[in-house]
């Protein structure tokens, strides 16, 4: 064939541009294929010309040489560039369309972009494929591809964005790429591809998720799992499959067990919380959430009881375990359980022998879940329980006993424990008690962050205690109005403080709510004993602070803000300032928050 | 004053970055004052900077259709995110208040008015002498080819030297010693020569597989050598005689680095009456020999079927300031075309146009205009790539019968059966023979198709790159 020789000739062209042509005169592999060209040249004057240009390379010397090669090469390219080959023999199918009815008319600055983002590393991608998706220019056919191969990207953040906000709104035409792209010995972007297209194609799957979930790699096998959930149907298989080797896909097989509900899907999940896998059975049961299963189990608690009381050893703490189980089961549904829960915790709280320090943790989960039965019996109980111990559970009969008791009955009750505060007891009191307040406070609305407890729910005579034991955040908590002995306190604790110090800010943030006549003052007073330099950043307390100041400490307040050394706190503070002088007088009567407001409503 | 669309200020921003930019400044309320004329044709606003005074753009629509921006902050960028920001606050619906045109910009539409007023009047004189034919000082002339062919000998010089001493020996010296050869020849006047020396140095980069890029390199001396043969015997001819006329027939001048104006291609007779333009495909590279991204769009001809192309250069230094160009799907109709020297897909440009959605019956006549036999574009094809100075990546218009499948290949068929294999160049960066199964069962039958050509001299094939496929109701655009 004379493209064959055509195509040597080349090679050994391109052979002696690397080697340089000064060694082609006589070049020996040139001589050897001289002949079958001349050949060539005798049908067509073409090659005639191709074969004396070999020549001439072959007998030049070395000065020629370059331009020899030069024009043998030309030559030569000129005529295997027309002998291109376009068919391709065998038997060929046309190509069958799936019907995608996506456009394609995103511009190439919007799409190009986007693409590079899916299918490229480094930083911004994220920020870029969001921008893609509000402008609706994802929606687009040639980033199809891309959007689905996006799924197996490693930055854990595009392939979750990818699945719950992009494949969805592609929908159906999402799905022959999914199913090219899918592959079930794959990793978690396969799994993530499974979901994908059951949430599209739904029961016409099913078959395959089985095969998935029997056969697949163990993300795709959990994805299939996740999905049999739905399938009463598939119930055998679940069962089978939560006795699979890996634990992940035994735990994947328990949440969708829990999930049906059955009686038989029940009995597997208490088989496995009763048995080794009780780690992993904990959430599927309480998600579970079977009153029947959660009676067994609670049955089960109390026969371990009774062991763990005639047991020692390892079996004991085993027994322990089991027991532990069965509380963290009941987590989160004590209220559906409370009758049987109560009883079965009033006994374990009451035996003796398990009141021991190595079941302490158990104990304490025991003594919360008490209260999670908001059961006036289980309260009731929780409250003797912190008389007759030495302070473990003085902090659940606290919380019981402030939903039984009026205000003054709990204090009557549980001051006497602070005794000087030294105690275990008193310790686990104050924490409780700060517990219980800061969540009360927060839901103080009007002081975002730095609000009161209600009054109405305390007894006034626990501020004496607080401030005798020195527990200042207590005493901002409890702060109602500005007595002398709490401002007294609180100044003097104002006096080592520092600026960026968060105890001295909630100290002052506090003195302006109960509306301290000096707190512009103390706040003035620390801002110009401070060191400038020291700071970083204008916290929200500060700010808070700043607009809460009178409209006569301006001046001051720009001598400070001077000095301050970080440019970009100094135009905030500036900023505030110059809020505060524009200040209408009227607002000076109300309270910060509206001033606060008007405020931002100035700077934004 | 049209409505304006989010899609609209889209078109205008100069890059992607702008369009952001203007967005954030409408999301982060910025713009403290928003205003409009009580005609409408104006709106003007302060926008919030870095700086203490808050910058004072306007959008003036006095003239339909081309609306001007004025803003006064010293971004070169043009039009600014501020300006742009004005637009998507419009777009997005903020409320403007009526307010009296400020007297600046009261001023510059007088001046504005006042310079086309003169415009007009000098349009008016029936002066053909106004006009005289551009004079070209001979000497100069020679003189400048005088250098050129200077410049051509040296890269013959280099040319040569480097086949005889041979590629394998090509190594980190040789190569410095051709960048400062190559910024000798920035003196010659011949930067596209110049260009053609980079990219053999870019290819030769020593971090790069050395067999694999070979090929590449043969290739490269090939064209340069060509170059400087033609090149020499055009100049020399022109210094001979130079009165004779620049060559308009090949690419030769272009390749030599003219940059052509517009002036000259009218005085050239390159200019086509009234030309309709659809694009068909789009896409921007970066061209490193020459330093510049080029953002290249591919248009058929709507009344003879040419595939043109239009070439937005925009070199590194500038690039910033300069305008990026996009898909452009509207029919472009222009009173004047320039067609540069070229091959098959000659590069084109044009001054004032006026645009229209495309409809079923562009789609129709498109599909008409396709070449219907494989075997003649084929034969086209070779006819240009086989000159070593040809574009070798051309692009043709082909109708199909069908798409089909070997198990890897993907072929198109025409109407009497011959083949074209498809392939993925991976120089244009996307995979479009993966699209295809996408696609609606009759889109892939009997449609048209604009497509690459590549010759690949290793495996000695000719395959295609599928760009775009156009149907009787749609342009599916698979590259960009």
């Amino acid at each position: 064939m004379s493209v064959d020789i055509l195509f040597n000739l080349q090679e050994e062209t391109r052979r002696l541009f690397i080697a340089g042509s000064a060694m082609a005169a006589g070049d020996l592999r040139m001589t050897k294929l001289l002949p079958s060209i001349q050949k060539l040249g005798e049908s067509s004057p073409v090659f005639k010309r191709l074969s004396g240009a070999v020549e001439e390379l072959l007998h030049a010397d070395r000065e020629e040489s370059a331009v020899k090669l030069l024009e043998l090469s030309t030559l030569l390219g000129a005529i295997l560039y027309t002998q291109g080959k376009t068919e391709t023999a065998g038997e060929s199918i046309p190509i069958q369309g799936s019907g995608v009815e996506l456009r394609t008319e995103s511009t190439y600055r919007k799409l190009h972009p986007f693409i590079e983002a899916l299918t490229t590393k480094g930083q911004g991608r994220l920020e870029q494929i969001r921008a893609s998706f509000e402008d609706g220019s994802f929606l687009d056919l040639r980033a199809l591809p891309a959007v689905c191969s996006a799924l197996d990207d490693s930055y854990s953040e595009i392939p979750d964005f990818v699945q719950t906000k992009l494949i969805p709104a592609f929908g159906r035409d999402a799905v022959p790429v999914l199913q090219k792209q899918l592959n079930l010995q794959g990793g978690k972007g396969d799994g993530r591809r499974l979901l994908l297209l059951h949430q599209q194609l739904g029961s016409s799957i099913i078959e395959f998720v089985k095969k998935a979930a029997n056969s697949g790699s163990p993300e795709v096998k959990i994805a299939a799992i996740t999905i049999l959930g739905e399938y009463p149907e598939q119930e055998s298989l679940l069962q089978e499959l939560s006795l699979e080797k890996r634990k992940e896909v035994r735990l994947a097989a328990f949440f969708s067990l829990a999930k049906l509900g059955t009686s038989a899907a029940m009995q597997r999940l208490y088989e496995a919380a009763t048995s080794k896998d009780r780690e992993i059975a904990v959430e599927p049961v309480q998600k579970g959430a079977s009153s029947a299963l959660f009676s067994r189990l609670i049955q089960f608690g109390s026969e371990a009881l009774e062991r763990y009381s005639v047991q020692e050893g390892k079996a004991r703490t085993e027994s322990v375990e089991q027991i532990a189980t069965v509380i963290r089961c009941l987590e989160g549904s004590g209220r559906q359980m409370a009758e049987e829960a109560c009883s079965f915790l009033r006994k374990l709280l009451t035996t003796k022998s398990f009141l021991v320090q190595e079941t302490e943790n158990v104990q304490e989960s025991a003594a919360a879940l008490l209260l999670e039965l908001d059961l006036p019996e289980a309260d009731q109980f929780a409250v003797e329980l912190s008389d007759n111990n030495k302070g473990t559970f003085i902090r659940y009969g606290f919380r019981a006993a402030s939903k039984l008791m009026s205000p003054e009955e709990v204090y009557i009750r549980f001051s006497d424990v602070l005794g000087n505060g030294k105690s275990r007891a008193a310790k686990q009191l104050l924490s409780a008690v700060l517990e219980l307040a800061a969540e009360q406070s927060r839901a103080d609305g009007e002081h975002d962050g730095y609000g009161a407890v209600p009054e109405e729910l305390w007894d006034t005579r626990w501020i004496g205690q607080f401030i005798r034991l020195e527990q200042t955040e207590l005493v901002c908590l409890f702060a109602q109005r500005a007595k002398r002995e709490i401002t007294g306190y609180l100044s003097a604790k104002l006096q080592a403080a520092r600026l960026n110090d968060w105890n001295a800010l909630e100290i002052l943030l506090t003195l302006f709510r109960i509306r301290y006549k000096n707190a512009p003052e103390l706040y003035m007073e620390l801002l110009e004993k401070s060191s400038v330099r020291s700071m970083y950043y204008l916290s929200w307390q500060h700010t808070h602070l700043l607009a809460f100041m009178p409209k006569a400490y301006t001046e001051r307040l720009r001598a400070f803000a001077e000095k301050v050394t970080y440019e970009s706190v100094r135009n905030q503070i500036l900023a505030i300032i110059d809020a505060l002088e524009e200040k209408p007088d009227e607002l000076n009567e109300e309270s910060g928050r509206s001033i606060l407001k008007w405020i931002k409503n100035k700077m934004s | 004053m049209a409505t304006i669309t989010e899609a609209y200020v889209d078109s205008l921003a100069p890059n992607a970055g702008a369009i952001k930019n203007g967005r954030e400044l409408v999301k982060k309320n910025s713009f403290p004052l928003l205003h409009e004329t009580d005609d409408g044709t104006l709106l003007f606003g302060e926008c919030k900077g870095s700086g203490k005074d808050p910058y004072r753009c306007s959008v003036d629509f006095a003239t339909e259709g081309n609306p001007v921006f004025r803003c006064s902050c010293p971004s070169r960028q043009f039009p600014c995110k501020h300006t742009l920001g004005l637009l998507y606050a419009r777009a997005l619906g903020k409320a403007f208040t009526t307010a009296a045109i400020p007297q600046e910009i009261a001023d510059k539409r007088d001046k504005a008015e006042k310079r086309e007023e003169k415009k007009k009047d000098a349009a008016a004189e029936p002066d053909d002498s106004a006009k005289p034919k551009r004079k070209v000082n001979k000497s100069a002339l020679v003189k400048k080819i005088a250098v050129q062919l200077d410049g051509l000998g040296i890269l013959e010089k280099l040319v040569l030297q480097l086949t005889q001493s041979g590629l394998g020996s090509v190594d980190k010296k040789t190569l410095q010693m051709l960048e400062e050869q190559d910024k000798q020849l920035g003196n010659h006047y011949i930067p596209g020569a110049q260009a053609g020396l980079r990219a053999f140095v870019i290819i030769m980069q020593p971090e790069k597989d050395r067999e694999t890029v070979y090929s590449a390199a043969m290739e490269q001396l090939l064209a340069l050598k060509a170059l400087t043969k033609k090149g020499k015997a055009y100049l020399e001819q022109r210094a001979a005689d130079p009165d004779s006329p620049m060559d308009i027939d090949t690419n030769l001048e272009e390749l030599l680095g003219h940059a052509w104006q517009l002036a000259e291609l009218r005085e050239h007779g390159r200019v086509q009456k009234d030309a309709k333009l659809l694009q068909l495909a789009f896409m921007s590279y970066t061209d490193e020999a020459r330093g510049e991204f080029a953002d290249t769009g591919w248009w058929i001809d709507l009344n003879s079927g040419h595939i043109r192309v239009t070439r937005h250069l925009r070199p590194f230094r500038a690039a910033r300031a300069m305008r990026e160009e996009d898909t452009f799907q509207a029919v472009v109709k222009t009173e004047e075309l320039f067609i540069y020297p070229g091959d098959l897909n000659q590069r084109v440009r044009w001054e004032n146009a006026t645009f229209r959605e495309p409809g079923a019956t562009d789609y129709a006549a498109i599909k008409l205009l396709a070449a219907a036999s494989f075997p003649d574009v084929i034969k086209q094809v070779k006819n240009v790539i086989k000159n070593p100075l040809a574009d070798k990546n051309p692009v043709m218009l082909v109708a199909f019968q069908s798409i089909e499948q070997f198990d890897e290949k993907v072929i198109l068929r025409d109407a009497s059966g011959k083949q074209l294999q498809l392939e993925d160049f991976e120089e244009n960066g996307r995979q479009t023979t993966t699209l295809l199964s996408l696609l609606r069962e009759e889109e892939l039958k009997n449609q048209a198709a604009l497509v690459m050509f590549r010759h690949h001299l290793d495996d000695n094939h000719l395959s295609a790159q599928l760009m775009s496929i156009v149907t009787g109701s749609r342009i599916i655009r698979l590259l960009y």
